[in-house]
């Protein structure tokens, strides 16, 4: 959950806690970083980020969330192009 | 131009347009980068430890569906036998309502399949949708075991019609969720009766209307509020069995602090407080306490809650309060939390909650939980080699970020 909130502000020290042995699952907090990562124009970081992931869970997950963020962003820019009527 | 410089001209065009074509096949469009790294995803599924791949299947595939590719999610979920809600919602928000309701159609009747109704009504709601989701809202209500979640559903839509100024259509369903209320089978029940001792017995349809007056209170409609919470005083008033009475009035105090009445819904408690199972009976109107007026005087009223009881209620007030924006009044709550271990995770809940609108404040309470988490760990340690004792727990997660954009 620290580790979440700290990916969540866009706190580079986030990594060093997921990376940590005292976390047990880091596909949470790990998909707030690369969310993170993403919305600040780090695509390519994040999808290196998420790929060096040996555990299976922790870099789905985290590819998922760079899939939704890049959507999102696919969305936003759809709505500002042709606004809802 | 000669024949010759022509030739060229349409070399060098043809070398550049060629250049151009290869450029764009190298950098692929935003949808389709994001069907690639859904498809890599998927890849995944059948790595992933048995009790967790079909949850992430689930919502790989709805994230397929969302993104177009109909293909890739039928993979996904039939990869790890996935539940098919997240499907379906996604069919919802794209429009395809019918495609995604066959797809829920043919399950038997019971919680998954009124879970699927309701996450496809939420992307209905998602894309206001309104009369659709009544749709669903009464297919649900088909299982009179999911009345509940029918409700729910009618409660959303009637605020989203009210915040969206149709009160006419918002007064119609209203009288749905009434009528449900109504005639879904009550349901009076009790966990443990000890020996000599009285008990509260809890009534559904109370239930069911107290959950309709505070949804009434939150999108500001006091007057239809009240009426509610007279029909529930009405149900105690003609429930003959004392200990039913009791759990009825119990709902009627979480009925009265709901619209503010909190010298009522005071009044109510009170002579409850000496059943076995009324540790419960404050909580609900010191959350509402601490949400619309005050949160010390709603923390005064937790101080006479039970020890066992108190963890579950501070955390839902702070819970409330974050929700709410609340995060200095959620912050009081917490740092009521005796346990190191919990407040710390309740702390962390809190920055978590507070890091985009409150970045400053997120900042200490984070620092703070995490030196108080590595105490806690510590002395979970200590204790552990002391009495080989398991007192770690962790907080539950619900496995993505906790965005608002992506709740869903």
């Amino acid at each position: 959950m620290v580790a979440a909130a700290r990916a969540r502000m866009g706190d580079a020290g986030a990594l060093e806690i997921i990376n940590s042995a005292v976390i047990l699952n880091k596909a949470w907090p790990l998909a707030c970083l690369v969310q993170g990562m993403v919305e600040a124009g780090k695509k390519d970081e994040a999808l290196s980020l998420a790929r060096s992931q040996d555990v299976p869970l922790a870099r789905a997950d985290a590819l998922l969330q760079i899939a939704r963020s890049l959507k999102y962003q696919i969305e936003t820019a759809n709505n500002k192009a042709a606004p809802p009527h | 131009m000669n024949w010759r410089s022509a030739r060229l001209s349409a070399a060098l065009l043809a070398i550049a347009l060629g250049q151009t074509r290869a450029g764009l096949a190298q950098v692929p469009s935003p949808i389709a980068e994001v069907k690639s790294i859904l498809h890599e995803a998927s890849a995944l599924i059948p790595m992933i430890e048995a009790r967790q791949r079909s949850a992430i299947a689930a919502n790989i595939a709805s994230e397929q569906t969302r993104a177009g590719d109909d293909e890739g999610a039928l993979t996904s979920r039939s990869s790890a036998n996935a539940p098919v809600g997240g499907v379906a919602y996604s069919l919802a928000v794209r429009g395809r309502l019918a495609e995604a309701l066959q797809l829920i159609a043919p399950m038997p009747p019971g919680q998954e399949k009124g879970v699927a109704y309701w996450q496809v009504a939420q992307g209905l709601l998602e894309v206001a949708k309104y009369d659709d989701a009544l749709l669903v809202a009464r297919l649900i209500s088909k299982d009179s075991k999911e009345a509940d979640r029918s409700l729910d559903i009618l409660m959303q839509i009637y605020s989203a019609q009210w915040k969206a100024g149709g009160r006419q259509a918002a007064a119609a369903t209203l009288s749905e969720a009434l009528k449900l209320a109504q005639r879904s089978p009550e349901l009076q029940s009790f966990l443990f009766r000890p020996a000599g001792q009285s008990i509260l017995i809890s009534s559904r349809r109370a239930a069911m209307y107290e959950r309709i007056v505070h949804a009434l209170a939150l999108a500001g409609n006091r007057d239809d509020a009240r009426t509610v919470v007279a029909y529930i005083s009405d149900m105690a008033a003609k429930e003959q069995d004392s200990e039913k009475r009791n759990g009825i009035l119990g709902t009627l105090a979480e009925a009265q602090a709901d619209i503010g009445d909190f010298t009522a819904a005071l009044l109510t408690a009170e002579p409850l407080k000496s059943a076995y199972n009324a540790d419960g009976v404050l909580q609900p109107i010191a959350m509402e306490l601490a949400r619309q007026v005050d949160v010390a005087a709603a923390l005064d009223i937790l101080a006479d809650t039970p020890t066992r009881s108190v963890l579950p209620a501070l955390l839902g007030m702070s819970r409330t309060l974050s929700d709410s924006g609340n995060y200095a009044g959620a912050r009081a709550a917490v740092d009521k939390i005796n346990d190191p271990g919990q407040r710390a995770s309740a702390l962390a809940s809190l920055a978590f909650e507070q890091a985009v609108k409150d970045p400053v404040g997120s900042k200490v309470n984070v620092t703070l939980a995490w030196r108080l988490a590595q105490e806690a760990r510590q002395g979970t340690i200590i204790r552990f080699s002391k009495f080989r004792a398991n007192g770690r727990r962790r907080a539950s997660q619900n496995g993505r970020c906790g965005s608002a954009r992506n709740h869903q």
